[in-house]
């Protein structure tokens, strides 16, 4: 019984210590460096088969003929948005719970390529809603549920952006990222819980995929090509954001001028 | 080739979308690379400048 409680609490201190050696700055800057090209190669390579898949190789849709194919970016694009988000809104948890000076950083890291993919999930929404739905825009529960994200992301930026101290400008920051947490459910049963012109959900149901398995499966790859193409960019952005903070730090000064490392 | 390009009539509002899409995706990745590139230099010019004047600094109190 004894040993088991010590295995345990030795198990818990070996956890944390793992993290706090992850979440390290050095540690991530070093891994997130080594990562990164790996990350943009599988985006690249995921992308050509994804829009050879998609562009050339999927059938035609029965109803809507080659407008379909704006789904290849508008629905990865679309979740992308709302799984940033969630990136996000975990990053700010461990941020206020723990104090994980990383969660901070991918966290502002990500809001504009958030923002950048909530954007094109609008635009090519109303680009493919013009010749589908007669419309560019209507104020329907979809829609503008995704609107609100992406003021939420600029909202999100903004505000990091016009606190001076970084440190109480993150935990401002967190908090809002906690408190918008709620809009994302809205979002993805906005379309089951209103009557609306958006089509219902195709993919992400309980049910068989109602999409034929040569369209489904460029949507897939697609969707895996926009998370790598995300590490990639957020990698970058934290890089860069962890410079600008450390830059007094040690690690730093060895990692960019060596010789005057002491 | 030129049926592909045509997109059965929705060839503006397909390739609008993929040409907007990836603008952005583009511009935003080449930009976090640059500004990445950016901040390294900045904080290098940083470093090496306040090492230089710690020496100035210890050059003057010797020769004091």
């Amino acid at each position: 019984m004894s040993i088991y409680i010590i295995d345990k609490k030795i198990m818990i201190k070996a956890t944390w210590s793992f993290i706090q050696k992850f979440s390290s700055p050095p540690h991530f800057y070093r891994i997130s460096g080594k990562m990164q090209p790996w990350f943009m190669a599988i985006f690249i390579g995921t992308l050509i088969y994804g829009l050879i898949g998609g562009l050339y190789l999927a059938p035609t849709d029965y109803q809507q003929g080659d407008s379909f194919r704006i789904i290849y970016v508008h629905v990865p694009a679309a979740w992308m948005s709302m799984f940033i988000y969630m990136v996000m809104a975990f990053c700010a948890a461990v941020a206020l719970i723990w104090r994980i000076k990383l969660a901070d950083i991918v966290l502002i890291s990500s809001a504009p390529i958030g923002a950048m993919f909530t954007a094109i999930a609008l635009a090519t929404g109303s680009i493919w809603g013009k010749p589908m739905w007669g419309t560019w825009w209507v104020w329907d529960a979809r829609l503008t549920a995704e609107l609100i994200l992406l003021f939420l992301y600029l909202g999100i930026f903004a505000l990091y952006n016009a606190v001076e101290d970084k440190r109480t400008g993150s935990r401002f920051v967190s908090i809002l990222v906690l408190v918008g947490v709620v809009n994302i459910p809205i979002i993805h049963y906005s379309v089951e819980w209103w009557a609306t012109l958006h089509q219902g959900p195709t993919v992400t149901k309980f049910d068989k995929p109602s999409i034929h398995i040569d369209m489904l499966i460029p949507l897939l790859v697609m969707a895996i090509s926009f998370k790598c193409y995300y590490i990639t960019t957020m990698f970058s952005r934290a890089r860069t954001e962890l410079l600008e903070r450390e830059s007094n730090a040690k690690w730093v000064t060895k990692l960019l001028v060596p010789t005057k490392a002491d | 080739m030129s049926e592909f390009l045509h997109m059965g009539g929705y060839a503006s509002f397909v390739w609008s979308s993929y040409a907007l899409s990836f603008i952005l995706m583009f511009g935003m990745m080449f930009l976090s690379f640059s500004q990445h590139k950016k901040k390294q230099k900045i904080i290098q010019g940083r470093i090496i400048r306040a090492a230089q004047q710690k020496a100035e600094k210890k050059r003057e109190e010797e020769n004091e």
